[in-house]
């Protein structure tokens, strides 16, 4: 595979788990603002362990993942109980800080970057990248996805029978908080590279437009989002601001015309009328 | 991508200018003069967070959504009016072209954000309102370039000196004009007609409906004076400091929320005043820290505050979710 | 029969929002399986007390006792797993959930986390299954099993949400005018469908207008008016009750006597 295949591969690859990061708090009913910050985090951690502590590349990936968790569980915990808003700012004041403070963090490279031990090709990432995938579709598929949908449709009918709503939200932001850390992860050591200016807002909100594009209402919708908004734009070879131009009309006219997302279970069911 | 220091490198430039030049004129003792100096930068600064501060406090308060096109809105009115006076206007119809283009693109966006959100998910017009940001953005970038561009000065007029301390026009016009813009939409909010009918749409928008509002006008009207806080605040900005960038607006909006925050979610006075504190927190911080820290110390204030005390100073208390 | 310990009580209960008080010194006692009616016009506060009992509001005074046992203060969400399940006046479906979903919904309680981890539709959980697809059936819904809730019609969707409370298993079933909007057809669809479905030893409590839906269902009424009971007793009993003519203004009376005679 060329050089520049390999690199749309590896970036559609963790773009997907990155889809998946955002679609987990979408399904409840939750805004993470703050993606790159989460991812960031598994990022540095997982580079750091690697370069210091000399672990195994899947240790020190799965150590990152778990800091990430860590870091979500604090900065959800306690806007929980609070209307949405407060964790769309909260995740957002999140990263700005994790941004912030990476840059003037000297040891860890600061505004030069860090270069990042031990090396995860390609094969891996897409392993990976099918496992996670394969597990979200896993869980939508029992009653703990039943309770996701049930808390993002109506959390007070949800409570009257018995769904812990604010342990619910709590639990997907933090699964989807480690899943951008397994992304950081990944991406530090297959770069072998990263520097702060990369994880920011930006990256956030495409992270959150993947799944919503897709439609955050079956586990397959993200998967489709993120492929669609990477791979569109590589086959008409756009320029960059021309391709985020047409990213932000994309946006616009979605949530107009279909903010459900491409595909709804609406969708789904007629579809499998067709096939029986 | 936007080097989150670039604003404030600039904003310690300027301070050390100032530092000097009072230090070599005042009569005041050097320690209080270089206080009093950072003050007015501190409020000058401050005022353009609170006018950003307020236009999202504005539509939190009112449509409660975070509204991202704020951002996007200032730093068009920045290159817009860069734009009109470089190709010779005068200032005056300069800036009120300005103030018309981005009141036009506050109702387009009003049209496809609120106006499809009443009976959807609550995340599309945020959504919506980033997509904004982001056409906005691109764009400047098209039409203006990565870099920055030194925006004309179209006052003569001189500087103040005040006891030894140099008071900048722009900065005064800042203060000056970011109180009574603001005031000017807390009365219209307090005592006009169409103030009631944005509160009753606050409480309830479907009570407010059937009892008469024009919804549809009534929200028009608050995403109109939302983008009207967000560009005057943008051509303060361009006038203080001299620059229009594609990204001029991020750092700000980001601050801006802060400063909402602080004050207390969806209170506008309390965002003009949040705004003045991270303002002065800002300038202290850079004068007596370091110029890198202050972001890290910015967020790090806004994630604590929403975690530990989410009221901010005069909003409502936060109770947990209830909702029938 | 009557010896042992009420399955309900509300011991002199009030509700009050600021200094309106909606529900003022409420004393109710129901035995267990026993099916009782409560009654009254608008806004005497018959939902406040489905609310109260919920868990959606907490009363401002007074004890009520499941199973001699105060749950004022247990929160609203471990309500049901205290046995009680109610309907809602105006259905909240889950729409992005099928039928069969929303009424497995209301079996959550009932799931142990190893049950959570499984598939829904599997083979492991095939009881479950079951028993939701029971109460679909039960409420004349069968086959419907997976359509998607929106877009039901409002009768069908009266009903999805009667099966959803059927299946929580309740001690205690609260439903809130699950006739109100249906037409005479489905009023008896209904009925034949709520005596099959709730066992004897449910307790049943009911918010009606229908008198003589109420007539066929339940052996008594408590009537309850600006927030306080005035009658209880057998429907025949009640609509005799002059206080409860005066509450009515009189033209309950008329098709009351009229429903007890047929």
């Amino acid at each position: 595979m060329s050089g520049y295949l390999s690199q749309v591969a590896a970036n559609l690859l963790i773009f997907v788990i990155l889809a998946y990061a955002a679609y987990l708090p979408l399904a409840t009913g939750q805004l993470n603002l703050g993606i790159s910050g989460f991812m960031a985090v598994g990022a540095y951690a997982s580079a750091v362990i690697s370069a210091q502590l000399g672990f195994p590349l899947v240790l020190c990936v799965a150590l990152g993942t778990l800091c990430a968790m860590v870091a979500g569980l604090f900065v959800a915990f306690s806007v929980s109980r609070m209307d949405g808003i407060y964790l769309s700012l909260a995740t957002f004041a999140f990263a700005e800080v994790v941004s912030a403070v990476l840059v003037n963090v000297n040891a860890i490279g600061g505004a030069d970057g860090y270069v990042v031990k031990g090396y995860i090709s390609l094969a891996p990432i897409a392993i990976t990248a099918c496992v996670v995938v394969g597990i979200v579709a896993y869980l939508m598929s029992t009653r703990i996805g039943l309770i996701l949908t049930a808390v993002r449709n109506d959390e007070r009918a949800a409570a009257i029978f018995g769904v812990s709503v604010p342990g619910t939200k709590l639990l997907a932001v933090v699964l989807g908080a480690g899943l951008a850390g397994l992304a950081g992860g990944l991406y530090g050591h297959h770069y072998s590279y990263i520097e702060a200016q990369n994880f920011n807002f930006f990256l956030s909100v495409n992270a959150v437009l993947f799944a919503l594009l897709g439609g955050i209402q079956t586990w397959c919708g993200p998967l489709l989002g993120a492929s669609a908004i990477t791979l569109i734009p590589e086959m008409l070879r756009t320029s960059g601001e021309w391709r985020y131009i047409g990213l932000g009309a994309i946006m616009v006219v979605l949530m107009v015309w279909r903010p459900e997302g491409l595909l709804t279970r609406g969708v789904l069911h007629r579809m499998k009328l067709k096939v029986f | 991508m936007p080097q989150s220091g670039s604003f404030a490198v600039t904003l310690a430039l300027h301070n050390r200018l100032w530092v000097c030049a009072v230090a070599g004129r005042s009569g005041l003792p050097r320690n209080t003069a270089v206080i009093a100096q950072q003050l007015i930068n501190g409020l000058m600064l401050g005022s353009i967070y609170a006018l950003v501060a307020a236009a999202f406090a504005l539509t939190i308060g009112m449509l409660n959504f975070l509204n991202f096109s704020i951002p996007g809105l200032f730093m068009i009115s920045g290159v817009v009016s860069y734009g009109l006076l470089r190709a010779g206007f005068h200032w005056t119809v300069a800036f009120g072209l300005t103030l018309a283009v981005t009141a036009v693109l506050s109702l387009v966006i009003e049209r496809f954000t609120y106006r499809w959100l009443r009976l959807s998910s609550h995340h599309i017009p945020l959504v919506s309102s980033l997509g904004f940001l982001i056409l906005f953005e691109n764009s400047a970038i098209v039409g203006l370039g990565s870099d920055a561009a030194r925006y004309p000065t179209p006052f003569k007029a001189s500087d103040l000196h005040i006891e030894g301390l140099l008071i900048g026009v722009p900065q005064l016009l800042s203060l000056g004009v970011a109180l009574i813009t603001v005031l000017a939409i807390s009365v219209t909010l307090k005592w006009t007609k169409l103030g009631r009918s944005v509160r009753s749409i606050a409480e309830n928008p479907r009570t407010a409906e059937t009892l008469g509002v024009d919804v549809n006008k009534t929200v028009a009207s608050i995403y109109l004076m939302t983008g009207i806080l967000a560009a005057v605040s943008g051509i303060l900005f361009a006038l203080n400091y001299m620059q229009v960038s594609w990204n001029m607006g991020e750092e700000v909006a980001a601050k801006g929320l802060s400063a909402m925050v602080l004050g207390g979610m969806g209170n506008l006075w309390g965002a003009v005043i949040g705004g003045f504190i991270v303002g002065l927190i800002e300038i202290f911080s850079i004068a007596y820290v370091s110029s890198d820290a202050v972001n890290a110390v910015v967020y790090g204030a806004l994630l604590a505050i929403l975690v530990w005390s989410p009221s901010g100073l005069l909003g409502k208390r936060v109770s947990t979710v209830e909702r029938m | 029969m009557l010896d042992e310990r009420p399955l309900l009580e509300f011991r002199d209960v009030g509700m009050l929002f600021g200094s309106v008080g909606v529900i003022e010194s409420l004393n109710i006692k129901l035995r267990a399986g026993c099916r009782t009616a409560i009654i009254g016009p608008n806004g005497a506060g018959k939902t406040t007390l489905f609310n109260l009992l919920s868990g959606v509001y907490t009363p401002t005074y007074g004890a009520i006792l499941l199973d001699g046992e105060d749950i004022v203060d247990v929160p609203l969400s471990k309500r049901v797993y205290r046995g009680i399940g109610r309907t809602l006046q105006n259905p909240r479906l889950m729409k992005h959930l099928t039928v069969l979903e929303n009424v497995m919904l209301g079996q959550h309680h009932l799931a142990t986390t190893a049950e959570c981890l499984i598939p829904l539709l599997s083979r492991s959980n095939r009881s479950s299954v079951n028993e939701a697809l029971t109460a679909i059936e039960a409420v004349g819904l069968a086959g419907d099993g997976n359509r998607l809730a929106d877009g039901l019609s409002y009768g069908m969707q009266k009903r999805v949400e009667l099966a959803r409370a059927l299946a929580t298993k309740p001690k205690l079933l609260l439903l809130d005018e699950p006739a109100a909007g249906l037409n005479t057809d489905e009023r008896n669809e209904l009925l034949v469908a709520l005596k099959k479905s709730v066992k004897a030893e449910v307790t049943l409590l009911l918010i009606e207008h229908d008198l003589g839906f109420i007539n066929q269902l339940c052996e008594q009424v408590v009537v309850m008016h600006f927030g306080r009971k005035i009658a209880e007793g057998t429907l025949t009993e009640v609509v005799r009750n002059q206080a409860v003519v005066d509450a009515y203004l009189g033209t309950a009376v008329r098709t009351a006597e009229a429903t007890c005679a047929a």
